[in-house]
């Protein structure tokens, strides 16, 4: 039997003790989602590394036939960012707290409803639940699809037209069980016509260490539907501990004269796979995924990210820097897709890695693929070490080789993280990474 | 005899040069070069174009890309190919690029703020706050007419020619080395500016200081008065003069130089 085959046979067991313990939820319509969900992961399978977009990233390390669904409850959280005031929501291995959440957001209006519930909502269902019964199965969804099976525990939140929420929502992502586990994270959020909001999603490790000695994935998904003119900016920062893997996907639908900007920050965990898929439906859309990562030791890191242009006038920029050491690994594969009549697109793309060991490795594939006639687009990868010039200056002023390049390697991320608006997770994210002051 | 004893004091060495040989890329650069600095003294090192000027500098200054193939410099009396980069640096041995680097996302201020402050801890002295670093930086700065804007930007990133070379003079001040190297400072300056560099250098001058001034032009040598003048032709000090010399090669170029190699001035 294949490794493949070993892991959805145990995926089965799993997911048929989950039904058992559904009792009276079993005919509802998340159940029946999940059903089929699993259904159609069984039959895509996990992709291999001969899938063009797995090449880097090998699901068996991701995924273990001895996982089972993490469980433990915890009673420590994750700590908060210094200066940072935000509603906070508390998602625990893949549930969302509901009790501890936020008042504040409540009193504007904004409810965090559960997923079981938002199946029967109407606004979920106008927009997300047409969203997913349109897209097929693929092998390369199957981490989307392993998460809608396992998952009852999301939640969806609706912002209201206009609405311009005053501080940032802050989600709070932990997977904490002793035994080898996955979680499965889940959101959607539609930002209506006007809307302004500022997201964070801060996958952190709470403070007891002795919960996550164990091997453990987290598969995270969240969905994010922009109406016109409709404002995000969206902030990832990433630091698990070493033992845990991270499958993570954005999906972000844009609707006309939206815009949509993410800072993602990876500092922690093993193997970290990072999705980010744009959706650019309407006209005159502004879109900008910027990144910085430091890959140490064994930690892998490969990026993802797909912008699809389908219509015209829209602009999108990419900006993706890292730094790798030791025996680490990265990978960055850009897809930028222009439709026939997505002319007038802008799309540039940058990926910039320094190397700083001769076992690390990096691999970049910017992928344009255009079908319009009239667009400026422009893509570029560039693989370095750090500038020899510049470490002889710094030093030849006393300061010693370490201090040296440890000012280097700030100013490479500070390419990325001084655009970032948000001072208190700026400040926060550059001394967790070790390049702050 | 009191007269003479003053005199071996003063003639104390600094940094001495020893039949210097270096290469770059398989290129034999500096061809068997002596010079020796003492306390005090203010040494111009002027020369053609690729005569192996910035060469020299760098290599005092530690830059590894050059090889040294024969040849000893010592420097306070050690080997100074033993020091490391920085090293060099904590015992007062400062250059000031003929090409300062450009920095992107490192703050000039606090570039400056640290190593203002690994010279004071290698001194025994105590760190500086923000606050006193400040002022003491902006002091330094006003006196070389400098826009403080300049310590809100990263490190030389699209400063101008003449606000490299003066980023550079203010380091210069900051740290107060023993041994200060000029590489072509000069170049790029309009005259205010040469005036106000050079107002800079003469502040700290004293007898316990010495200056390397390379240049192309005798004008620096106008305001920063040297004691020798040598001039560098392949790798070589060919001539060793007094300020006078500067102004002969002013009049008469570098041509009768090549024609009678090593004319005692
Ligand atoms: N990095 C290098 N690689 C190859 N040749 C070099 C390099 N740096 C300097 N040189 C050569 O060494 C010679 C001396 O250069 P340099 O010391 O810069 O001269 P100067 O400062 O007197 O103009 C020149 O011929 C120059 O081309
Ligand atoms: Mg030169």
């Amino acid at each position: 039997m294949s490794e493949q085959e070993n892991i959805v046979d145990h995926l089965s067991i799993l997911f048929r003790n989950a039904e058992a313990g559904l009792n009276g939820m079993s005919g509802s319509a998340m159940h029946q989602f999940q059903r089929k969900s699993f259904e159609a992961l069984k039959s895509v399978q996990f992709p291999d590394k001969k899938h063009e977009d797995w090449r880097y990233t090998s699901v068996q390390k991701l995924i273990s036939p001895k996982f089972k669904l993490a469980e433990y409850q915890p009673t420590s959280t994750v700590p908060s960012v210094p200066g940072l005031d935000s509603y906070v929501i508390h998602v625990i291995n893949g549930k969302v707290m509901l009790a501890s959440i936020d008042p504040r957001l409540a009193e504007q209006g904004l409810r965090i409803i559960p997923l079981y519930e938002a199946f029967e909502n109407s606004s979920w269902k106008e927009v997300f639940g047409e969203f997913l019964s349109s897209s097929a199965p693929s092998a390369n969804r199957a981490f989307e699809l392993l998460n809608f099976s396992f998952n009852s525990n999301g939640f969806f939140l609706s912002i209201p037209k206009n609405t311009k929420i005053d501080l940032p929502i802050e989600i709070r992502i932990v997977h904490d069980d002793p035994e080898i586990s996955f979680s499965h994270p889940l959101f959607f959020i539609r930002c209506g016509i006007g809307s302004q909001v500022e997201l964070i999603e801060r996958f952190e490790n709470n403070s007891q260490p002795k919960n996550h000695t164990s091997e453990a994935l987290i598969n995270s998904l969240g969905y994010l539907y922009l109406e016109n003119n409709a404002v995000v900016r969206h902030i990832k920062w990433q630091e698990l501990p070493s033992t845990q893997n991270l499958v993570y996907k954005l999906f972000v639908t844009q609707q006309r004269d939206s815009r949509f900007e993410t800072f993602a920050f990876d500092n922690g965990g093993l193997l970290t796979r990072n999705n980010v898929e744009i959706e650019l439906e309407a006209q005159h859309t502004y879109t900008s995924l910027q990144g910085g990562f430091i890959a140490t030791g064994q930690q892998s890191m490969d990026h993802q990210t797909r912008i699809n242009h389908k219509a015209p006038h829209c602009e999108s920029h990419e900006l993706y820097k890292g730094i790798i050491d030791d025996q680490a690994s990265a990978a960055f594969n850009g897809k930028v897709l222009v439709h026939k009549d997505a002319q007038k697109t802008n799309a540039f793309q940058q990926n910039d890695t320094l190397v700083l060991s001769k076992f690390a490795l990096m691999n970049s594939k910017p992928q344009l693929e255009i079908f319009a006639d009239d667009v400026k687009c422009s893509h570029g990868a560039t693989i370095g070490q750090l500038d020899e010039k510049a470490l002889f200056y710094l030093m030849s002023r006393g300061l010693p080789a370490g201090k040296a390049k440890h000012m280097l390697k700030k100013a490479f991320i500070a390419e990325v993280l001084d655009r970032m608006p948000n001072e208190s997770m700026r400040n926060y994210i550059s001394s967790q990474m070790g390049i702050g002051e | 005899m009191t007269n003479n004893l003053i005199k071996i004091k003063e003639m104390k060495p600094l940094l001495q040069i020893s039949d210097l040989h270096v290469s770059i890329a398989g290129n034999s650069i500096l061809n068997g070069l002596n010079l020796t600095v003492n306390q005090g003294e203010v040494h111009a090192i002027m020369g053609p174009n690729g005569s192996g000027k910035s060469t020299l500098a760098n290599v005092i200054a530690g830059r590894e890309e050059y090889k040294i193939e024969s040849g000893s410099i010592q420097y306070k009396g050690r080997d100074l190919f033993s020091m490391e980069v920085d090293e060099r640096s904590l015992e007062g041995i400062f250059l000031a690029f003929q090409y300062p680097v450009e920095i992107p996302g490192v703050s000039n201020s606090n570039f400056l703020k640290s190593t203002i402050n690994v010279h004071r801890v290698h001194r025994g002295l105590s760190e500086l706050n923000a606050l006193e670093m400040l002022k003491y930086v902006r002091s330094k700065m006003s006196s070389l007419e400098m826009d403080p804007d300049l310590l809100k930007r990263s490190l030389n990133d699209g400063f101008s020619g003449g606000e490299k070379k003066r980023n550079e003079i203010l380091q210069m001040l900051l740290l107060e080395p023993s041994l200060a190297i000029l590489d072509e400072t000069d170049s790029g300056l309009d005259i205010d500016a040469l005036r106000i560099v050079a107002d800079g250098v003469n502040q700290l001058r004293s007898t316990d200081r010495s200056f390397i001034v390379v240049t192309h032009y005798q004008r620096l040598l106008a305001y920063i008065v040297p004691d020798f003048v040598h001039v560098l032709s392949n790798g070589k000090i060919v001539a060793t003069g007094d300020k006078s010399l500067a102004l002969k090669l002013e009049e008469e170029g570098y041509d009768w130089i090549k024609e009678s190699p090593a004319v005692p001035a």
